[in-house]
């Protein structure tokens, strides 16, 4: 009995173990097979992000290739212009670059405009002065068939096809305005038998013309608002910004001579207000002197926030760029183009310095 | 379904185990080997990027340098007019156009790209101005070749700052990129030593299990193989589960027992029949003494030869011959006993009588030379005894005690009490027994050859077998004898029951 019972227990463990034999068997098979797969799978993704990382993504092929030069291409204005060129360009199927960007000198705005000449590229975006030099390139561009568009620096002389930027004397005008209105409020308090005095910051460049319509607007404008004008005196001065740091150590001229500060310093540009607003707080002057920038870069707006600079004169930079392309296509489209597109501007001061802070704050949209 | 299931579960069964190891080894093997070479293709991929990679540097290593030639040699001409370096030159131009004509002018958004066009695009117009440079100097224009000269060593010095520029920028890139593929293949080698070490442990596992299946059944095998060895026939077979080589052993090994087990039953049938065919011999041999034996005693005819006496009695009766008469009566007493009381039991009484009997017939033949005398107590006579138990001890003593003696024979018959048994003592004073007789008789080694021709057959072993298994007892029969002429008791102790004795 007990042997009968051995020998089907016997019999059942045998099958048991061979169940689990072949259970195994079939297990280890599987598990080596989806190893393998499943290392494969990740070593073929690996590999395709290794691919894109170094040959990075297909770029695409766009028909125009275009360039922007300008003196001061790592500014947040400047980059902010290129930002609008660039989404205006990639709707029209062109590619548009900032010039010098990669490269590893440093080059003039007159080189580079030789560069891109010798490059044969399809459409120059130029910050252009009314420097007889870059007469010669626009027109020698022009004669290599490479249509010239100036942004916000002219030349009125030259073979550019259209020109952009900010209505000289609009911008004049508004600066006049925020002088009159710091004078209507410190005036009150003035004890300064001299009257207000008012630098305005100028480039070197003595042929721009647009420097002078500014200056024109401004005295226009403190004209026209106040009966006091007679005490505001305007002064300009150049600020060189042809060697590098030149304009920072022109500024600082002005602060070390203590007899002669002014008390309103208008600025035309995004380096020459940083420049003030940083020499301000250095000398220890906030309060005392008023400043009226240009451009709202983050700093700047910081600055109007704790009332260092007053005011400041925004550029609509995206549209500023905008039209620099859209000039250039349609030129190249119907072969003429208009001559001046204006682009708007607007004011920040301490009152709306909020909504630009919050606008930065946001990553920018294209 | 089932009918599947047991079909695959044969065609697995029927696995040789030379087709199991071959194809583990093959699995195990081809997945390692997949993997291998997956991590090779791998690495060649990368190495071959990295190749890609580092291409377009040396490409615009090329560049310069040519670029840097013609320059030179466009330089010296200007310088020198020779023949030689004109030459040179247009040699180094057609280099350094080819070179130029290879490169990608497409507009893309990818910057290094861009500047690889703008390359390209000032490189030909290089070309055109060194080409009107070298023209102008030919037609000894000098002013233009002056002025194209210089246009060209401009152009030649942004090219320069291009190609220096694109190239450290794609050294940049290339470093990062570098850093990607190492990093990769630090990856691989973790990846691919953990596969191959889980691959080899799984290998292992599964080794060990088809090994499992292979060694199990042997060990079955071999243990049953044990058993037969050490004589244990009857063992319970191997079960064969698989056809492979194992399990050809295993059926070849059950065969082997099966038929050990049929030889040793034949052997033992056989062996049966030989032992019956011995018996059946024994049996009829038996047999034929037993026949022989009535024929003899059918020859003699007791009531034939108590008639015949009987009718010699009467016939000495009637001629008056008394003594003859009485002899011839006793003598046919005694035989009619012999006949009728060969076995059964009989009383003491009548064993009395047949030596009385016996006494007689001798005294007669030897004329009363026998003096016999009877001391009997009358109590025990009707003792129940195995029959013909006294006269051969008489006879004994009749023919050894006393036959050869030179003083007067004397038998004495007494039956007394001793000890609450019944002794019958037969006593002679005759020639007496040596110590070592006494033994022998005692021990039956005593030949029936020797018994004399006058016995009636019954020998004293077969007296003293008979007392012993008639009252079951060894302690009956005793021989007293105390030495050479100095006479024999022969003393018979036997158990008695009240009853009997009262019965008399």
């Amino acid at each position: 009995m007990s042997k009968t019972n051995n020998k089907e227990k016997h019999r059942a463990t045998d099958i048991k173990s061979r169940k689990v034999l072949v259970t195994a068997y079939t297990c280890s098979t599987i598990f080596m097979l989806f190893l393998t797969i499943g290392c494969l799978i990740y070593f073929n993704r690996l590999t395709t992000t290794n691919e894109n990382k170094m040959i990075g993504e297909k770029y695409k092929t766009y028909s125009h290739y275009y360039v922007m030069i300008t003196n001061n291409r790592k500014s947040s204005f400047w980059q902010s212009v290129y930002e609008g060129a660039k989404a205006e360009a990639l709707k029209e199927n062109s590619f548009i670059e900032m010039l010098g960007n990669n490269l590893s000198e440093e080059y003039s705005a007159e080189e580079l405009m030789q560069i891109a000449i010798d490059s044969e590229v399809d459409g120059i975006i130029l910050e252009a002065n009314e420097s007889n030099e870059m007469e010669v390139l626009i027109n020698k561009a022009n004669a290599a068939g490479i249509p010239v568009i100036t942004a916000l620096g002219d030349n009125n002389t030259s073979a550019r096809k259209s020109f952009v930027g900010v209505n000289s004397y609009n911008l004049g005008m508004t600066y006049g305005e925020q002088v009159c209105e710091i004078e209507n409020i410190t005036s009150n308090i003035a004890s300064d038998i001299d009257g207000t005095t008012v630098l305005v910051l100028m480039n070197t460049n003595a042929d721009d013309t647009s420097q002078n319509i500014i200056f024109t607007g401004i005295q226009d404008a403190i004209k026209n608002s106040a009966s006091k004008s007679s005490i505001i005196n305007i002064e300009a001065v150049a600020i060189s910004n042809d060697g590098a740091f030149a304009a920072e150590e022109s500024i600082r001229d002005i602060f070390i001579n203590q007899d002669n500060v002014p008390d309103i310093i208008i600025c035309m540009n995004e380096l020459n207000t940083t420049c003030v607003y940083q020499a301000v707080v250095d000398y220890n002057k906030v309060g005392k002197i008023n400043i009226i920038g240009y451009y709202d870069s983050e700093t700047i707006r910081k600055a109007i926030e704790r009332s260092v600079i007053h005011s400041t004169i925004s550029v609509n930079t995206e549209q500023l760029g905008m039209y620099c392309v859209s000039a250039l296509d349609e030129y190249k489209q119907t072969g003429h183009v208009s001559e001046y597109f204006s682009v708007d501007i607007s004011l920040i001061t301490s009152d709306n310095v909020n909504e630009y802070l919050g606008e930065a704050n946001e990553p920018r949209k294209e | 379904m089932n009918h599947v299931k047991n079909k695959l579960k044969n065609r697995l069964q029927d696995i040789t185990i030379q087709v199991k190891l071959i194809s583990v080894f093959t699995i195990t093997s081809l997945i390692i080997l997949t993997v291998n070479i997956f991590m090779y293709f791998n690495i060649n991929i990368m190495v071959n990027q990295l190749d890609q990679v580092y291409i377009s540097n040396i490409k615009l290593n090329e560049l310069s340098d040519k670029l840097g030639e013609v320059q030179t040699v466009m330089t010296d001409y200007l310088n020198t007019k020779t023949s030689d370096s004109i030459e040179d030159y247009y040699k180094y131009e057609q280099d350094y156009a080819n070179l130029v004509y290879n490169i990608n002018g497409n507009i893309t958004s990818n910057p290094l790209g861009m500047m690889e066009r703008n390359i390209k695009e000032m490189s030909q117009n290089y070309l055109t101005i060194t080409n009107q440079a070298i023209e102008a100097k030919r037609g000894r224009n000098v002013e233009k070749y002056k002025l194209r000269y210089e246009n060209a060593a401009e152009l030649y010095k942004y090219i320069n700052m291009y190609i220096y520029s694109l190239n450290n920028e794609l050294f940049r890139n290339n470093a990062s990129n570098y850093e990607t593929l190492s990093r990769s293949l630090q990856y691989l080698e973790t990846v691919s030593t953990v596969i191959m070490l889980m691959v080899a442990l799984s290998s292992v596992v599964l080794i060990t299990m088809v090994t499992k299946t292979i060694t199990s059944p042997l060990k079955v095998l071999a243990s049953t193989a044990n058993q037969v060895a050490k004589g244990n026939f009857e063992v319970e077979l191997v079960k064969v589960t698989t056809k492979d080589e194992v399990g050809v052993v295993s059926t070849a090994f059950n065969k082997m027992v099966v038929s050990i087990q049929e030889y040793i039953r034949k052997l033992k049938d056989g062996m049966d029949k030989e032992r019956e065919m011995e018996e059946n011999e024994l049996l009829i041999e038996t047999h034929l003494k037993d026949a022989q034996l009535k024929y003899l005693q059918a020859q003699i005819n007791p009531h034939f030869l108590f008639n015949t006496l009987n009718a010699g009695a009467q016939l000495a009766m009637m001629e008056g011959a008394d003594k003859t008469y009485w002899y011839v009566q006793h003598v046919a007493d005694f035989f009619r006993y012999n006949v009728k009381k060969n076995n059964g039991t009989v009383t003491l009484k009548e064993e009395i009588e047949l030596v009385d009997n016996y006494i007689y017939i001798l005294n007669v033949r030897f004329s009363g030379k026998i003096n016999f005398k009877k001391n009997i107590d009358e109590k025990y006579i009707k003792i129940h005894t195995p029959s013909m138990i006294l006269q051969p001890i008489v006879e004994n003593s009749v023919n050894y005690g006393i036959s050869n003696i030179n003083w007067p024979g004397l038998i004495e018959l007494s039956v007394y009490e001793k000890l609450d048994k019944v002794c019958i003592s037969i006593k002679d004073n005759g020639i007496g027994m040596s110590q070592e007789l006494m033994n022998d008789v005692m021990n039956n080694k005593m030949k029936t050859a020797d018994l004399s021709k006058d016995s009636n057959g019954v020998g004293l072993d077969n007296v003293i077998a008979r007392l012993r298994l008639f009252y079951e007892h060894e302690d009956v029969f005793y021989i007293i004898s105390e030495g050479k002429n100095k006479g024999t008791e022969v003393l018979i102790c036997i158990p008695f029951m009240k009853g009997e004795c009262e019965n008399v």
